[in-house]
């Protein structure tokens, strides 16, 4: 009785131990392992989606994180998130960051770190041609979005007289407009770019220029992992700087992409 | 392990616990209209299926298998997206203007829930002794007074445990009207979850839910059973 | 009142009625019997068109059941049935089954339909049981309920389908007498029996049958007396004998 509980105080020694090494840091953990471990999405033009000829997952999310990868030494391993999952998933240490289209909240930030902003966009709205000139003109009205957004909880602020309806996805939000269901459809100025860009009789269509929230988008970086959030921020700085971040932008968004966006004045600089 | 602070009080009191609470009111609303039409309609595709006319049993058989082989989901966006395709402007424009996927989801549970239900009466209508529609025969109703009066009291009396089970699959199957946007109880709770990232008290309040729900149902058939119907029983 | 002329019937091969001819009098007590086989449920079934026929002409009330005119369900609103089984509805209560037809089919008012069920109920002696459900009652007074059940509705012609013959012996004399009652009122009846008793004391007239033919067709007495078939003396010597 005395030994066991002797190798049982000692089990739970070494277990402990073994618990403090592991959580002790990640940078030292991928360096290790070879390989950054990226969660990404798979079905966001542009952004992270399965390229239809080498049926990889490319984009301008993981286009950062490569070069992330790339500085470190090690290996890319891209796993496949949801809006949903992104963060379970970060938390439990399954992925080493995010990249994925997640826009920095205060919500958010409580649960992990953000790195600095690699991404800017703001929240506008689809519209049949002509209907809206300005905010007013959408209050009260029908408005879709996608659920687990931040678009809707935007949307529920800007327009509190409004009716918001989540649908599962864009697209089917942009078919409830098509169909006269909705008013507008509400979320990121680039997904919606890329779903006009995708839509039939785009040209009854538009997006006009009311913007309701700023969406910084952020890579993810599970909390109290200083050192590595000081190498990805150190790495963007040094992207934005070489012109390479900007390269990436016009890869993706460019005048000849598919959806093209303004990057305007956005630079990656430090601070939130 | 997992630094998950939980907070209870998200879904117990304020904003939203009010989601929740009209969240569930929705889903009540829901079901319940859905239990009664499909219940109707259950009975009207059975007799059709025992019809002596053949295309009327052929179109009872066709709508049952269609209708119970194809996913409630598809039902549900088919009736909400796929009917604008087909209804004239006028009629789409009327129902944009009205609360169209609350009527969209009624439609698809109810059609979806009443082939199951027909097929469970038509059982129970093929364990009632031929004699019993002989005797009502024998009196002067016709076939279908004499199933209304007759044959369905008490057959639907057998079919009543099969029917709580396809109204308790009713009432969870409601939860799918969140694709369209219907803000039923589990819609609310993925809201509470992405306003509040206080996922598991949420989901864990709409189960609790779901299974009152469950047993409040149970409970309402069982009484009917024991109450209502119970002096016609065997003893 | 009911006209069977060269009615025939077959069940696939079988041949179950095989030309009949027979006629029935308003006002007459007629009894079927024969060994069980021998078509005489058939034929009862025949005349409220439980069973179609397949050749021959029956004229019932005056209406010829092989005309599609002929509303079906109004006529056997005009007949009563009584089976073997009783089939009361299990799922009403004694008064309900009574006064349902009445009031769905004949438009009878709740209170007409009620008052006149307790005076159905009083002649078969079970006013007491008016609110009880038939699976609490026993075969005889199931029975009694059947019989005053059919009579509700008022009918022209009352068909009984061996009426006693699921009873236990103890409960036979109380349907019988029922019965005799309703044969001394006028009632136009057929009765499908194996009760010679009831035979010989009620009916106006005997008909034997055996493989679908009606062999013999004759007064009670004389046919108790001097059964002129073969298969008929056999019979009679069966179901009077004190084992049966």
């Amino acid at each position: 009785m005395k030994r066991f509980v002797v190798m049982f105080v000692a089990f739970v020694f070494v277990a402990g131990l073994c618990g403090t090494l592991l959580a002790q840091d990640r940078l030292d953990t991928i360096k290790k392992r070879g390989a950054l471990i990226a969660g990404v999405k798979d079905s966001t033009p542009g952004f992270g989606f399965v390229d239809e000829k080498t049926r990889e997952i490319v984009g301008y999310d993981v286009d950062f994180v490569r070069a992330i990868a790339n500085k470190l030494g090690v290996k890319l391993q891209l796993k496949p998130v949801t809006s949903a999952s992104r963060m379970p998933q970060l938390v439990e240490g399954n992925i080493d960051i995010i990249a994925a289209t997640m826009t920095k909240t205060a919500e958010r930030a409580k649960q992990i770190d953000f790195s600095y902003t690699y991404f800017f966009t703001g929240q506008k709205f689809i519209v049949k041609k002509g209907t809206v000139k300005s905010l007013a003109d959408l209050d009260g009205k029908r408005i879709g979005t996608a659920k687990g957004s931040t678009s809707e909880q935007n949307a529920a602020k800007a327009l509190p007289k409004a009716t918001i309806l989540s649908f599962d996805d864009y697209p089917q939000a942009l078919l409830a407009l098509q169909q006269g269901k909705v008013f507008a459809v509400t979320t990121d100025e680039s997904i919606l770019a890329n779903l006009l860009g995708k839509a039939p009789n785009k040209e009854q269509y538009e997006i006009p220029d009311i913007q309701i929230s700023d969406e910084p988008y952020g890579l993810g970086i599970k909390k109290g992992e200083k050192g590595l959030v000081d190498f990805v921020n150190k790495t963007l700085l040094e992207m934005e700087k070489s012109g390479e971040a900007k390269k990436i932008f016009d890869k993706w968004f460019g005048p000849k992409s598919p959806t093209p966006l303004q990057r305007g004045s956005f630079k990656i600089t430090a601070g939130k | 392990m997992l630094k998950y602070q939980f907070d209870w009080s998200v879904v117990t009191s304020g904003k939203y616990f009010e989601w929740l609470l009209s969240g569930l009111y929705t889903t009540i609303q829901l079901s319940l209209v859905a239990i009664v039409l499909s219940f109707l309609l259950g009975l009207i595709i059975a007799m059709m299926r025992m019809s002596n006319v053949k295309p009327v049993r052929w179109f009872a058989h066709g709508y049952l298998e269609f209708f119970r082989n194809t996913p409630l989901l598809v039902q549900i966006f088919f009736w909400y997206f796929g009917s604008y395709k087909i209804l004239p402007t006028v009629i789409n424009d009327w129902l944009n203007r009205t609360n169209f996927e609350f009527g969209a989801a009624v439609i698809a549970l109810t059609i979806y829930t009443s082939a199951f239900i027909a097929e469970d009466i038509r059982s129970g209508v093929r364990s009632i002794p031929k004699e019993q529609l002989e005797a009502a025969r024998s009196s002067g109703f016709s076939y279908v007074r004499s199933m209304q009066y007759i044959i369905l009291p008490q057959a639907v009396r057998i079919t009543i445990p099969p029917l709580i089970n396809q109204f308790l699959n009713l009432t969870k199957n409601s939860s799918l009207a969140m694709t369209i946007g219907v803000m039923e109880l589990t819609y609310q709770a993925r809201q509470v979850e992405s306003y509040t990232f206080k996922g598991f008290e949420a989901f864990t309040a709409a189960t609790l839910v779901y299974v009152v729900l469950s047993i409040i149902i149970t409970l309402m058939v069982t009484y009917y059973d024991k109450v209502v119907l119970s002096p016609m029983k065997a003893r | 009142m009911i006209t069977f002329k060269g009615v025939h019937k077959w069940f696939k091969d079988l041949h179950v009625l095989n030309d009949i001819n027979l006629h029935v009098n308003q006002g007459e007590v007629l009894v079927v019997c024969g060994p069980s086989g021998s078509g005489k449920s058939t034929l009862i079934r025949t005349i409220n068109k439980l069973e179609p026929i397949n050749q021959g002409t029956l004229i019932v009330d005056g209406m010829d059941l092989s005309d599609s005119k002929v509303d079906i369900n109004k006529l056997r609103a005009e007949i009563g049935f009584v089976f073997q089984q009783f089939n009361l509805y299990p799922h009403l209560s004694v008064m309900r089954n009574i006064i349902l037809a009445p009031i769905k089919i004949r438009g009878m008012g709740k209170n007409e339909a009620e008052s006149q069920a307790m005076a159905l109920l009083e002649r078969v002696g079970l006013v007491e049981k008016r609110n009880a459900y038939p699976t609490q009652l026993s075969g005889g007074q199931q029975q009694r309920v059947a019989i005053a059940r059919a009579l509700a509705m008022k009918p022209r012609i009352m068909l009984f389908d061996e009426p006693t013959s699921a009873l236990d012996p103890e409960m036979i004399g109380e349907v019988l007498l029922v019965m005799k009652d309703l044969a001394q009122s006028g009632m136009t009846m057929i009765v499908v029996t194996h009760e010679m008793g009831f035979a010989s004391e009620v009916s106006d007239r005997v008909v034997f049958m055996d493989d679908g033919q009606i062999l013999e067709e004759a007064a009670p007495d004389e046919f108790f007396k001097n059964p002129k078939h073969e298969r008929a003396q056999q019979f009679l010597k069966e179901v009077l004998s004190p084992m049966h």
